[in-house]
C-alpha cells in the first residue's frame, strides 16, 4: 500500500475543520474541562484532591473522548456517504487513518497537558514524559476502539450505541477500583486502571515505570491495533 | 483524435442472494464517447456503476476501465475516474469551495480550477454558501464539479439529472458534452429517453439485467420503424394514424388531390415506444 504524503495532509487538514464544527467530537475534552472546574470551584477540596480530578479528567479525555473521536467521525463519513467518495477519489484505508488520527490525537495531548493546571495540579509535580507518553497511548488505544467500533456502525447513531457500554467499562474502572480488592486488581490491568494508579501515586507517593504498568499498556495498544487490522481486513472501513 | 477503448465488459453478470442483476452484458466505450445506460428502475444501471468502479464485483464475466481489470482498480486509475451516483456525499458543513479544495489537494489540481469549474456548474455565486444548506439540484451539481475537477479519462454519471429542473439540465448536458469533445468517455446511465435520445452518442437499453439493444439512438429508433406509420390531420378536423399499405398510400393520394389534406407528419418511433415494443415494459 502506498502513502502519499499529499493526501495524508489533505485527509488531516479535512478532518482539524471538522473537528471543530463537530459537536460530537469537541463534547469530551469540552466535557473534561468543565467537569473538573465545576468539581473544583463546587466541592470540597479534601474530597477533590488534585490527584482525583486530574484522573477525572485524563479519563474522560483521553478514554471517553478518543472512543468518540474514533467512532464518531468514521460513522459519520460513511453516514453521509463521504468516505465512499474520499475511497474512489483516490484516497486509501491507510492514509485515511493516518490523517484522521493525527489531529484527534493532537487534539488529546493539548487537553492533557491543560488539565494538568484547571486540576488544580502543580506543573512541577507531573513526570512529564511519562505523564505524556502513558496518556497520549491510552488516548491512540481509545481511538483505535472508535475505529474498530466505527467500522462496524452504519451511522452515529450505531456508533453512539456500541461505543456507549465501552465508554462506561474503562471510565467507571476507577469506581470499580473502590468496591473491593479483587475488583480493583482486575482493573489495573485495564489500560484506564493504569493511568488512575500512576496519576494517584505520582501526586500522592511516588510514581516509577514499573514492568506491569508498562505491559499493560504495550499489550492494549497492541491488541487495539491488530484487532482493527483484522476488522479493516475482513470489513474494509466502508463495506456494503 | 484516435478513440482509445477506455471500457471494455465481457459477459458480465452479477447475482446477489436471491436475485440476478445482471445477466451476461457484455459492450465497450471509446474515449471521447457518452455512452448511456437505458433501463427502468431495477434494470441493474447501479450495479453496473458499481461494478466498472471496483466497488462491488462481478460474480462471472470481465470488465476493465483504462485498460486495468475492475478487481484491480488501484488509485491510480481512481485518480483518473470521476464519478456520480445519487449517494455521492458532500461535506455538509463545510462551504461549497472547500468541498472542491479538499479534492483539488487529493487529486493534485491547480485551485485555479475550482472557480472554472464551479462557473461552468452554475454555482459560482454560491461558492461561499454551507453545503448543507444547497438545494437538491445545487447539490447535484456540486457533486458533478467534484467528480469533474480532475479532468477525468473516464466519467461515470448515474442519473446525473434527474429530479433537475430542465435549465439545469440543459446546462449539465452542455458541461457533458463538452467532456466528451475534449477526450472524456463517459458512461451514463438514464431512465429518462429524451435525455438518452439528446445527449448519448451510443446507447444500450437495459431490461432486467439483460442488454436487449445497442446503437445509436437513431439506428434503435430506425431499426424499429420497419413499418412506417402516418398522422394525419383533414380538413373536416378528423386525426388519425394509419399504418404504411397499398390502401394508406391510395388514400393519402386521394385527399391530396382532393385538397382535405391539412398536415401529414411520418411517425418515427420514440425510444419509449422501442422499450416498450422490446420488453413489453414501461420505462419509468
Ligand atoms: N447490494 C444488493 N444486494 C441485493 N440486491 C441488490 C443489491 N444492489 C442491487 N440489488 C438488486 O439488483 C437489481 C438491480 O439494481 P440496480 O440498483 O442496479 O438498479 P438500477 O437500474 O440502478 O435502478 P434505479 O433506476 O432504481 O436506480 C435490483 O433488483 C436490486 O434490488
Ligand atoms: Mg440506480
Amino acid at each position: 500500500m502506498n502513502l502519499s504524503i499529499r493526501k495524508i495532509s489533505a485527509i488531516l487538514q479535512l478532518k482539524l475543520q471538522s473537528i471543530i464544527t463537530n459537536v460530537s467530537i469537541m463534547v469530551a475534552p469540552l466535557l473534561a474541562i468543565g467537569f473538573v472546574l465545576i468539581m473544583k470551584i463546587s466541592m470540597p477540596k479534601a474530597v477533590m484532591t488534585g490527584a482525583f480530578l486530574l484522573s477525572f479528567g485524563v479519563l474522560f479525555n483521553s478514554i471517553m473522548g478518543g472512543i468518540m473521536m474514533g467512532s464518531y467521525p468514521l460513522a459519520e463519513e460513511k453516514e453521509k456517504n463521504t468516505l465512499r467518495v474520499l475511497m474512489t477519489s483516490s484516497v486509501n484505508g491507510a492514509e485515511f487513518i493516518i490523517g484522521s488520527i493525527i489531529p484527534s490525537i493532537l487534539m488529546i495531548i493539548l487537553v492533557n497537558i491543560i488539565l494538568v493546571p484547571i486540576a488544580g495540579v502543580a506543573m512541577s509535580k507531573i513526570n512529564w514524559p511519562i505523564y505524556l507518553i502513558y496518556t497520549t497511548l491510552s488516548g491512540f488505544i481509545s481511538i483505535m476502539i472508535g475505529y474498530i467500533v466505527g467500522i462496524y456502525s452504519k451511522n452515529q447513531m450505531q456508533a453512539g450505541n456500541i461505543s456507549m457500554p465501552i465508554l462506561l467499562i474503562f471510565t467507571m474502572t476507577p469506581m470499580f477500583q473502590m468496591i473491593n480488592k479483587t475488583i480493583a486488581n482486575i482493573a489495573s490491568f485495564a489500560y484506564s486502571g493504569t493511568i488512575i494508579n500512576f496519576i494517584n501515586n505520582m501526586l500522592t507517593k511516588s510514581y516509577s515505570a514499573n514492568f506491569k504498568d508498562i505491559a499493560v499498556l504495550t499489550i492494549w495498544t497492541v491488541l487495539s491495533i491488530l484487532i482493527f487490522i483484522y476488522a479493516y481486513t475482513k470489513h474494509g472501513l466502508d463495506s456494503e | 483524435m484516435t478513440q482509445l477503448e477506455t471500457i471494455s465488459v465481457k459477459h458480465l453478470s452479477k447475482q446477489f442472494k436471491n436475485q440476478t442483476a445482471l445477466r451476461d452484458i457484455s459492450f465497450s466505450i471509446k474515449s471521447g464517447e457518452i455512452f448511456g445506460f437505458l433501463g427502468p428502475s431495477g434494470a441493474g444501471k447501479t450495479t453496473t456503476i458499481k461494478i466498472l468502479t471496483g466497488q462491488m464485483h462481478p460474480s462471472d464475466g470481465f470488465a476493465s476501465v483504462l485498460g486495468v481489470p475492475t478487481e484491480k482498480i488501484n488509485e491510480h486509475i481512481y485518480e483518473q475516474i470521476g464519478i456520480v451516483t445519487h449517494n455521492s456525499g458532500i461535506y455538509d458543513k463545510l462551504s461549497v469551495y472547500k468541498n472542491l479544495e479538499i479534492f483539488t489537494k487529493l487529486l493534485n489540481v491547480k485551485k485555479s480550477k475550482i472557480d472554472e469549474i464551479l462557473k461552468q456548474v452554475g454555482l459560482f455565486k454560491d461558492r461561499k454558501k454551507i453545503a448543507g444548506k444547497l438545494s437538491q439540484g445545487m447539490r447535484q451539481r456540486l457533486v458533478l464539479a467534484r467528480a469533474v475537477l480532475h479532468n477525468p479519462k473516464v466519467l461515470f454519471l448515474d442519473e446525473p439529472t434527474s429530479g433537475l429542473d430542465p435549465s439545469t439540465q440543459i446546462e449539465i448536458h452542455r458541461l457533458i458534452k463538452s467532456l466528451r469533445d475534449n477526450g472524456t468517455a463517459i458512461f451514463l446511465t438514464t431512465h429518462n429517453m429524451e435525455e438518452a435520445d439528446k445527449l448519448c452518442d451510443r446507447l444500450a437499453l437495459l431490461n432486467d439485467g439483460k442488454i436487449v439493444e445497442t446503437g445509436t439512438p437513431r439506428e434503435i429508433r430506425l431499426n424499429h420503424n420497419k413499418k412506417k406509420r402516418y398522422k394525419i390531420l383533414l380538413k373536416d378536423d378528423s386525426e388519425f394514424t394509419l399504418s404504411q399499405s397499398e390502401e394508406t398510400t391510395q388514400k393519402i393520394n386521394w385527399w391530396m388531390t382532393n385538397n382535405e389534406l391539412v398536415t401529414i407528419h411520418s411517425c418515427e418511433p420514440t425510444l419509449e415506444t422501442v422499450f416498450l415494443e422490446v420488453t413489453g415494459r414501461e420505462l419509468i
